[in-house]
């Protein structure tokens, strides 16, 4: 029973990590096609979404029947749930992949718009983001998730500036307005999946500590 | 095995048969000594009835006196213990060595002395023996001359003695056997630790050697099978230690070969678990952690490319490569992967193994040359294009007026210097390529190609309103190096650096030696250069805009020969640059070496 339980766990682990693999490599692509302007890059995140939401589905299906199999409890009950909302996590950041490889493929049909020097700075720090929440999940380790919860801040800091500089420039020049809105919503998702990667490092803390940190923070 | 099991099975089987000897042993002795006591209280009365019948014949016959023959037996008995008796024929007691005759009962009818009698005269010397209460009798019939039954004589005994004799013999076999068992057991516990001991021993040292404990020895000293057993087990350990030894080292030569390799092995189990993961391997998939033995591939990496080949190599067990690119850590990384399986002896895949070609390097060289090939092509066919375009049409028009003709001249030429210095410009490139550099190197001053470039490019500064500054040393600047290059150089950069800067701009070609090396910055205050170009203007061909460059008349070489002049002198070039505020462009050579200690400064 318990080895079932044990052999269960140990692949929904795999399957969890296989999505949350699938998810890190859209966006690093999505995030390479919108800096280096590439669009084989962005074709390839926009075929990527289908499989990433049919591993999705498979991850569900295997949760639910380890709950329903096995009826575990404690620390293994936590683990089946966190995977389901970081299963879900996931998912959204998937999608919001797939939006802003949409965004660079609208961006690469325009004439190239001036970045803020932040912005390479904030796909950095989200890139970083998405890698220390998975690491947190694969290790369990409390002190990384809170480093990503930490780092959300400075995301959220420099989409507020990426706003006003959106705003000044189609201001400036009225016919790159296409271009400053297409931006700002990549720097939008962006700033999205940073709050996803806050999630599953929140759930993360939850399964290590059963404590609920969700809106805790800044309080 | 539990332990110690030997040690009482052996003592117990060898005290068994100690036990079952002496039980035998004493059991048979004890039948025989029995025996021969009673064939001895036996003869006694035998001898004795004997006796009495030559003792009491004459009494019977009438030749004696009955009281003598009883005082005879009264002495008798109380001299032995043996009870006599003399009975005559009519079976009343003539004389009793215990008891008056005269008031004891008849004993014609007692067993003995019908037994006695009916012996008959053949038998003479048959004697009767009957056991009754605890008293032996043996009777014998004393006959006349001519058989006639005179009376019986008797004795009689009681066994008690007899059977305590046998009791006391009991008694004493009993405690020799009980000896003996004793002597037994000590024997056998001495004979069993003597062969459990070694046994248990070996037992412990090959438990040892078992444990991986490689200095462990049997320490026993005989010349038995338990000494060649135990220099067996000695040689074995050693041979066993030999061969660990040469594993030990194999396996760490193994290590040292996998761990410098250039390309990345990553060996996974049948469960993909990591087994061995290299050092090129993690740098290229940029794991981080440092213990990842053991733990799942997907865990270490988390590249679904990668995890999926190991399982489809896991699962059908081909060979199966490509190509991947991977977005970890700063840059790209463009790698080749192989992924074969492993098998075990029966040739059941039982792992994987994945070697990682970092190919990064070579697509970039490819591509390179692609572009090359294509941009070439490109860059000769566009001027000749035009000029066939335009000869055909004066070909062709043969009304054509003069004014127009004389335009179509004018572009037809400046078509053919574009092509003209294109084709200057690789020969230039290849010839600095294929030159080796030193050979032609000379002594010369700096100063007089950059004076030389600038006094021709002032013209074109000149016509676009452009502030063109000079800052030159007084000494000479000497360096090793091919005036016609350097000069080059000059040309090219400060061509840019006009080409580029708007109207009413700067340009600031500044030369300074410091230590060994020759610095030459040309500095303007043009458009500049976004950031993503900068690592590839020194391309050939590469062009941060295709269709204005063309239309400013470059040929996409000029920073290209920059670069290689540079390195074929033995230095270097760098630069740099913000969009909006303009570039600058840093050539540092070697200032050419001293002679007699003295630089060729002053």
């Amino acid at each position: 029973m318990t080895k079932h339980l044990l052999r269960d766990l140990e692949r929904l682990k795999k399957q969890i990590l296989l999505v949350g693999s699938m998810v890190e490599g859209a966006i690093m692509k999505a995030t390479a096609a919108l800096l280096e302007r590439r669009p084989q890059l962005a074709a390839e995140v926009l075929e990527g979404d289908d499989a990433i939401d049919t591993r999705e589905v498979m991850v569900e299906e295997e949760c639910l029947k380890i709950l329903a199999l096995h009826q575990p409890v404690a620390i293994d009950l936590r683990y089946i749930v966190t995977a389901l909302k970081v299963n879900n996590d996931l998912e959204r950041m998937g999608d919001l992949a797939r939006n802003i490889a949409g965004r660079a493929n609208d961006l690469l049909k325009l004439e190239p718009i001036h970045m803020p020097n932040e912005f390479p700075t904030m796909v950095d720090t989200v890139r970083s983001m998405v890698r220390d929440s998975l690491d947190a999940l694969v290790s369990t380790d409390v002190d990384l998730a809170r480093r990503v919860l930490a780092a959300d801040d400075t995301v959220d800091r420099v989409h507020r500036h990426m706003f006003q500089e959106m705003q000044a420039a189609a201001r400036e020049n009225p016919d790159r307005i296409e271009a400053a809105i297409n931006l700002l919503s990549a720097s939008r998702n962006l700033e999205r999946i940073a709050d996803q990667c806050t999630n599953i490092a929140e759930d993360v803390i939850f399964l290590v500590e059963g404590e609920i940190v969700r809106h805790q923070r800044k309080r | 095995m539990r332990k110690g099991r030997l040690f009482p099975r052996l003592l117990w089987s060898m005290l068994s048969v100690g036990i079952l000897t002496a039980l035998v042993v004493t059991v048979r002795y004890d039948r025989v000594f029995t025996g021969k006591l009673h064939d001895a209280f036996e003869r006694e009365l035998h001898d004795q009835v004997l006796m009495l019948e030559a003792l009491a014949h004459e009494t019977l016959s009438g030749a004696a006196e009955r009281a003598d023959l009883q005082a005879r037996l009264a002495q008798l008995g109380s001299e032995t213990t043996t009870h006599y008796t003399v009975v005559g024929a009519d079976g009343w007691v003539v004389a009793d060595s215990e008891r008056d005759p005269t008031g004891l009962e008849n004993h014609a009818q007692r067993p003995e002395v019908v037994a006695a009698r009916a012996a008959g005269a053949e038998e003479r010397d048959r004697l009767s023996l009957v056991d009754a209460l605890g008293v032996t009798y043996v009777a014998k019939a004393v006959r006349a001359a001519d058989g006639t039954v005179l009376g019986v004589v008797r004795t009689s005994r009681s066994t008690r003695s007899l059977d305590n004799g046998i009791s006391a013999n009991r008694r004493q076999l009993a405690y020799a056997a009980l000896v003996a068992v004793a002597a037994a057991g000590l024997l056998a516990w001495w004979l069993a630790r003597g062969v459990a001991r070694p046994v248990a021993h070996l037992q412990s040292i090959a438990d040892a050697m078992a444990r991986g404990e490689d200095r462990a020895r049997a320490a026993l000293v005989s010349d038995d099978e338990f000494g060649a057993l135990s220099r067996a087990l000695n040689s074995m350990a050693d041979r066993l230690g030999e061969r660990v030894e040469e594993m030990r080292r194999e396996r760490a030569k193994m290590s040292a070969i996998v761990g410098s390799m250039v390309e990345g092995v990553v060996a996974v189990d049948g469960h993909e678990h990591v087994l061995h993961l290299n050092a090129a391997a993690s740098d290229m998939l940029a794991v981080a952690d440092a213990d990842v033995v053991g733990r799942p591939l997907i865990e270490v990496m988390r590249i679904v490319d990668i995890c999926d080949m190991v399982t489809a190599v896991l699962g059908n067990g081909e060979k199966t490569s490509r190509e991947l690119t991977i977005h970890k850590g700063a840059d790209p990384r463009i790698v080749q992967l192989e992924a074969a399986p492993l098998r075990d002896r029966d040739g059941i895949v039982n792992g994987a193994v994945v070697v990682l070609h970092d190919v990064t390097d070579l697509r970039r060289l490819e591509a390179m040359r692609r572009d090359f090939v294509a941009n070439v092509s490109h860059e000769l066919k566009t001027p000749l294009t035009a000029i066939k375009g335009m000869v055909d049409t004066m070909v062709d028009d043969t009304t054509m007026p003069a004014d127009v003709r004389v335009r179509f001249l004018g572009k037809i030429q400046r078509q053919c210097d574009r092509l003209a210095s294109l084709v200057t410009d690789l020969l230039v490139l290849a010839r600095i390529e294929s030159s080796k550099a030193s050979e032609e190197l000379l002594p010369l001053d700096l100063r007089d190609p950059v004076r030389e470039s600038a006094h021709q490019l002032a013209p074109a500064a000149h016509e676009k309103h452009l502030r063109l500054e000079l800052v030159l040393p007084d000494a000479p600047v000497m360096v090793n190096g091919e005036q016609e290059s350097l000069r080059q150089v000059v040309d090219n950069l400060l061509g840019n650096a006009i080409r580029y800067t708007p109207e009413h701009g700067s340009v600031t070609v500044t030369l300074a030696a410091r230590g060994h090396d020759a610095f030459l910055a040309v500095r303007d205050t043009g458009i500049g250069i976004e950031a993503q170009h900068l690592d590839r203007i020194f391309e050939r061909f590469y062009r941060v805009d295709k269709a204005r460059s063309r239309e400013l008349g470059g040929t996409g070489l000029g920073l290209a020969i920059v670069k290689h002049v540079a390195l074929s002198h033995g230095g270097t070039v760098t630069v740099q640059s913000r969009p909006g505020s303009g570039s600058a462009f840093n050539v540092r050579i070697p200032l050419a070496p001293v002679q007699g200690g003295q630089r060729l400064v002053s």
